[in-house]
């Protein structure tokens, strides 16, 4: 794994932020969204999430698993284990309007958790793309692109390009400086 | 003028109970809490505060606020300097130091004073007109040691600087009474609303004086939730309501190891309102820059706020009512007022000052005192006739009229207009997005403006028409101050030392356009950009030029209204966050390898892997003619990598690249070359067919995100009806890339089955297979010439392969090699790299790829522009190979191709030079006029005053018939 990124989580200002390194990603890419909709709901047992929306869920086999809107044409799959994507992947080969593409070590989540919380992420970016509890929004974060679920009230999760995560981490290191007392 | 403190009520903004300490140029001094920087120093008799900007003439503070243009200090601590704060906005706190600015050895004895006795000789723009010969460059440290203001700190203080962003309906500028009501109303209205305020404390003027309305208007504007940010201030409007504003959080001692000191706010508005009142235009008169000088508003207020009594006996200079009402407030105070000297004629004048003598039509002919004022001689507004009359006193106040703060409406693109009666520029109507509302306006009475002001917040939103600004209430005053027949500097822009002559010697050498003589006399320029000194100019101008002021109109403003420092600009942007760096997966891995990092296309990567005592050329040379002998190891993970998934993704790459790419097979690959509709080059890459609707598209490594963005805007704009969908991948893979004669012992030894030999894997096909259980993506394509393989596969485990390479490549006397290396190797071969040796014209016929094009039965972006005749001109540049004639001399990429010495006209330019370790000689890459013709032909190439003579050649330099990509 990449050695620079394993650092130990950072706390300060009311907040937590580290790495969260077991995830799997995958983008589900579509035409049609009622006909992967359908897909979805049998494979995972829960629909597509509406714009701007997450849903966290379970499998039918206690597998936890996060359905986050990307865009008209694309929602994201994010899970602990394999299984989730082993199985959306199995459903769509053949298909000719749905396909999955595994983005696993490509985009790397980054949780923050904390009373702190929306603080930090207004800070690294901007009011509008702080994402309510069960939003999922895209904008730019320390100069970068990235997708903020809404866990919680106080929880988020940024899922950013792995080749931009120190860039984001260096960012809100120096964010939670400033958060810890700075001013 | 000896500054004391008044009592009470006067002082509204401080607290008499806490005492603060400073140090102004040594010297310890004392505050108080809520003081500035500079009515602690009026408060403590200081006049003389710093040296102008040319002539060194003495200066003291002359405002109150943002627009103050001469109160200008360093602020020192330790060896750490803040330059050129206005003292009128730097906020006391214990222990703050700051220092006069353009003075050496001090401000009191200053020999660049000098300067004022050659002050004939230099007038606007004497450096251009006398500094002609041998040059600029020998005169020019000089006259910038004795020009300029403060001196910026070469040490890191603790400054820590942040950027926010956010999105609201309603941004209003400005705090007073009219800022407020808009505020209050919109947000009442159900408006999410931001109120900036400059200062510490919303109100204004009228804030100040405790008016009750602002305070009943602040309350209602919290209760309906307007934000209120007070120390920020509105800096500038841009396209789409951007505003930019900087907040100031904090001063930071320089001992202090961080502190957030200033944020910049992004604010995008769905309206704007601007409220930021209203400039006093100060008034003409001989040396009426002296020390103890000031705008009788700000004097005024430092009464009102601070308590403190600017002067004892005080002289007003007027031209407009609101002096009278000044006169009355300091008489109030206790401050004796001597005579107020209204330039304008009984007729215009609409009010008057119970208790003070003031006199019509008069004006002030001289100044007495050098280093502070003692008196003054009035004199009668045509300045010819008796009698002239001396006043003793310590103050002398102008009150020129008024200029409303017009910037953000110019700056978002409004128009102005000539108010003749009050001798100001207004809105002429709204800006786009933007409306001003107030002094600002133009609305100067207090009732119009708070009317209009909450009918404009709660239209705005609610979405109904905007009403018109009820412009007036200002009093009627006189276009120029200016007495024309007394002697003496009368100062136009007292910071940048423009006087009235030198606007009228503008004049006389046919300086017509405002944007000219901005530039050519330097007037409202710096850091107060000319909010005292634009109307008085312009004013002067049309004076000058036989012009009214409408005529002669006004420079457009533009951002920042107010300097901004280049912390706040750039924010978080600094060292390792300078700008978001893609990094590799297995950096630490090359880092432990010993790689020189580099940064090309937005990655930091390896150039080279320099062993002990190696240069960087040294280690590239090294590594090129390793991978040549033997084999080489490339982190190839920056390529750009896009899935492209589909029914119709064979024909929509069709569409995309020059080369037909509907025709691969799955497990076959092929190079393109992307264009633009004009037909340039943009990219190039190569695409692999992995199933009939999967394709693997390789990008370079800078081009991946304009590859995809093309993709995206053509199947969304234009190629609508084609099932595609384009997924960038480029992060989630890494790539392991092994190139030389010895690349597939080094995979055999790693792992890889003999599936993936030469002979059982041909050049260009992709095959998916396992390595150690990982899946890996290897395509058999070259950029070096040699047998390579590009290994792809998740980059997380890019370091475990990378590993398990080296091991093969160390014991077959391989090495690692870096980008510097790949670019002499793919220069040997005459390989294309896109960016270094194409530009913006260059045509795929231009490099060799004419036949492509002819070839191509479908239809693909670009084809229809070179079909044009010019793309086929036989003059155009062409990518040829250059060799030195002797054999040695590298020719410096760049460099031009010419028949003679420049200036003269290029024939073409060297694109990609290096030395070739596997030739023992140069070998170079140029675009040359009608280069495919001019094989064996000797050119020059011209460099820097050399001239090097080359011969065309053909490429590539090495292997030409490019057996050794076989294996």
């Amino acid at each position: 794994m990449d050695n620079r990124l394993d650092s130990q989580p950072l706390r300060a200002g009311g907040v937590t932020v580290e790495l969260d390194r077991s995830t799997r990603v995958a983008a589900l890419r579509y035409f049609d969204g009622a006909t992967a909709s359908t897909l979805v709901r049998t494979v995972l047992g829960e629909p597509l999430p509406e714009v701007q929306r997450v849903i966290r869920s379970a499998s039918t086999a206690g597998e936890p698993f996060i359905l986050a809107w990307r865009g008209p044409r694309e929602t994201w799959i994010l899970a602990a284990s394999e299984g989730p994507l082993e199985r959306l992947e199995a459903a769509c080969a053949g298909k000719d309007d749905v396909c999955l593409v595994v983005q696993t070590d490509g985009i790397l989540g980054i949780h923050a958790s904390g009373t702190g919380t929306p603080e930090l992420l207004r800070r690294l970016g901007s009011f509008g793309s702080v994402p309510h509890r069960g939003e999922a929004r895209t904008g730019r974060f320390a100069d970068v692109a990235v997708t903020v679920l809404g866990l919680d009230d106080r929880e988020a999760l940024l899922l950013v390009e792995r080749v931009y995560a120190e860039h984001l981490l260096g960012w809100v290191r120096e964010t939670l400086l400033d958060m810890n007392g700075g001013e | 003028m000896s500054g004391t403190r008044l009592g009470e009520p006067y002082g509204r903004r401080i607290d008499r109970s806490r005492p603060i300490s400073f140090m102004f140029n040594g010297r310890v001094l004392a505050g108080l809490q809520g003081d500035t920087l500079a009515s602690a120093l009026l408060a403590n008799g200081v006049r003389l505060v710093g040296r102008s900007f040319k002539l060194h003439r003495p200066r003291g503070i002359f405002a109150a606020g943002i627009e103050e243009p001469t109160g200008i200090v360093d602020l020192v601590d330790g060896r750490h300097r803040t330059p050129d704060e206005r003292a009128t906005l730097v906020e006391l706190v214990d222990g703050l130091a700051a220092e006069s600015v353009n003075c050496w050895p001090s401000v009191g004895f200053d020999l660049g004073a000098v300067n004022g006795w050659f002050s004939p000789l230099l007038p606007a723009g004497f450096y251009y007109k006398t500094f002609k010969w041998p040059g600029w460059r020998p005169f020019e440290p000089a006259i910038r040691r004795m020009a300029g203001l403060g001196r910026a700190s070469l040490e890191r203080g603790g400054e820590v600087y942040e950027e926010i962003s956010e999105n609201v309906d309603l941004l209003v500028a400005g705090s007073g009474i009219a800022g407020l009501a808009a505020a209050a109303a919109a947000a009442e209205a159900g408006a999410r609303t931001v109120l900036l305020c400059a200062g510490r404390e919303p109100g204004g003027a009228l804030g100040w004086r405790g008016d009750a309305e602002v305070g009943d208007l602040l309350v209602r504007a919290r209760r309906a939730g307007v934000r209120i940010l007070t120390r920020t201030l509105a800096f500038g409007v841009y396209d789409h309501n951007l505003v930019c504003a900087s907040e100031r959080l904090a001063h930071v001692p320089a001992s202090a190891t961080r502190r957030l000191s200033e944020r910049l706010w992004k604010f995008r508005a769905r309206s704007i309102v601007a409220a930021q009142g209203a400039f006093e235009r100060p008034m003409l008169f001989p040396d009426n820059d002296r020390p103890g000088v000031m705008l009788a508003g700000a004097v005024d207020e430092y009464a009102h706020a601070y308590g403190v009594a600017c002067g004892r006996r005080v002289v007003i200079a007027a031209n407009c009512d609101s002096a009278y009402r000044v006169a009355e407030s300091l008489q109030a105070a206790g401050i004796e007022v001597v005579a107020l000297l209204d330039r304008r004629p009984s007729v215009d004048i609409g009010t008057h000052a119970a208790g003070v003598r003031a006199i019509a039509n008069t004006g002030i002919g001289k100044v007495i005192g050098a280093r502070s004022v003692r008196g003054c001689v009035a004199v009668p507004a045509d300045g010819h006739s008796a009698p002239r009359l001396r006043l003793e006193c310590d103050l002398i106040l102008v009150a020129g009229g008024h200029a409303p703060a017009v910037h953000l409406h110019s700056q978002a693109g409004g128009r102005l207009r000539w108010l003749a009666e009050s001798s100001m520029f207004v809105p002429d109507g709204n800006a786009r997005g933007l409306v001003s509302v107030g002094a600002c306006a133009g609305v100067f009475g207090r009732e119009a403006a708070a009317q209009h002001a909450a009918d404009v917040g709660r239209a705005l939103a609610l979405g109904f028409t905007v009403p018109a600004a009820p412009v007036g209430g200002a009093s009627r005053s006189l276009a120029s101050s200016r007495i024309a027949a007394v002697r003496g500097k009368q100062l136009v822009d007292l910071q940048n030392d423009v006087a009235v002559s030198d606007v009228e010697l503008a004049a006389r050498e046919n300086y017509r356009s405002v944007e000219h003589l901005k530039r050519y006399t330097t007037t409202g320029m710096a850091t107060d950009q000319g909010k005292t000194s634009n109307v008085n100019a312009l004013v002067l101008m049309g004076e000058f030029t036989h012009r009214e002021p409408a005529e002669v109109g006004t420079t457009r403003f533009r951002p920042p209204y107010s300097p901004v420092t280049f912390g706040a600009l750039i924010g978080r942007r600094v060292g390792a966050l300078y700008r978001p760096l893609k990094r590799l997966a297995a950096v630490e891995w090359h880092a432990r390898h010993g790689a020189l990092f580099e940064q090309f296309g937005n990655w930091s990567r390896p150039a080279a892997y320099p062993r002990s005592g190696e240069s960087l050329h040294q280690a590239a040379q090294r590594e090129a003619l390793t991978v040549r002998r033997t084999v080489g190891l490339f982190d190839g993970s920056p390529l750009g990598k896009l899935e492209v998934w589909g029914a119709d993704a064979a024909r929509f790459l069709d569409l995309m690249y020059l080369g037909t790419m509907s025709t691969l097979a799955p497990g076959q690959a092929r190079y393109g070359l992307l264009l633009n509709e004009n037909g340039v080059i943009v990219d190039d890459g190569i695409v692999a067919r992995v199933d009939e609707r999967r394709f693997w598209v390789n990008t370079t490594s800078a081009g991946i995100e304009r590859t995809a963005a093309a993709f995206e805007e053509w199947l969304q704009c234009e190629y609508t009806d084609l099932r595609v969908l384009v997924t960038p991948v480029t992060s989630r893979y890494g790539n392991a890339t092994i190139s030389g004669p010895k690349a597939f012992e080094v995979m055999a030894a790693a792992g890889f089955g003999a599936e993936f030999s030469p002979q059982a894997t041909r050049h260009m096909t992709l095959h998916d297979g396992h390595w150690r259980g990982v899946p890996v993506r290897v395509l058999r394509a070259s950029f070096t010439g040699e047998l390579s393989y590009e290994i792809n596969l998740p980059a997380g485990e890019t370091e475990q392969l990378l590993q398990a390479l080296a091991e093969g490549v160390e014991t077959r006397e391989g090495c690692l090699y870096g980008i510097e290396a790949l670019e002499i190797l793919r220069t040997e071969k005459g390989y294309l790299h896109v960016g270094t040796d194409t530009d913006g014209t260059t045509l795929p016929g231009d490099v060799g790829f004419a036949r492509g094009i002819d070839r191509k039965a479908a239809n693909f972006v670009g084809r229809r522009s070179l079909l044009r005749p010019a793309a086929r001109d036989p003059q155009r540049l062409r990518l040829v190979g250059l060799a030195p004639l002797d054999g040695r001399t590298l020719l410096p990429t760049g460099a031009q191709i010419a028949n003679a010495p420049p200036p003269t006209q290029t024939e073409g330019h060297v694109t990609s030079s290096y030395p070739s370790p596997s030739l023992g000689s140069p070998v170079a890459l140029a675009m040359l006029a009608r280069g495919g013709e001019r094989l064996g032909e000797q050119v020059t190439v011209h460099h820097l005053g050399r001239r090097i003579e080359a011969r065309v050649v053909s490429t590539p330099f090495v292997d030409p018939k490019g057996e050794r990509l076989h294996g």
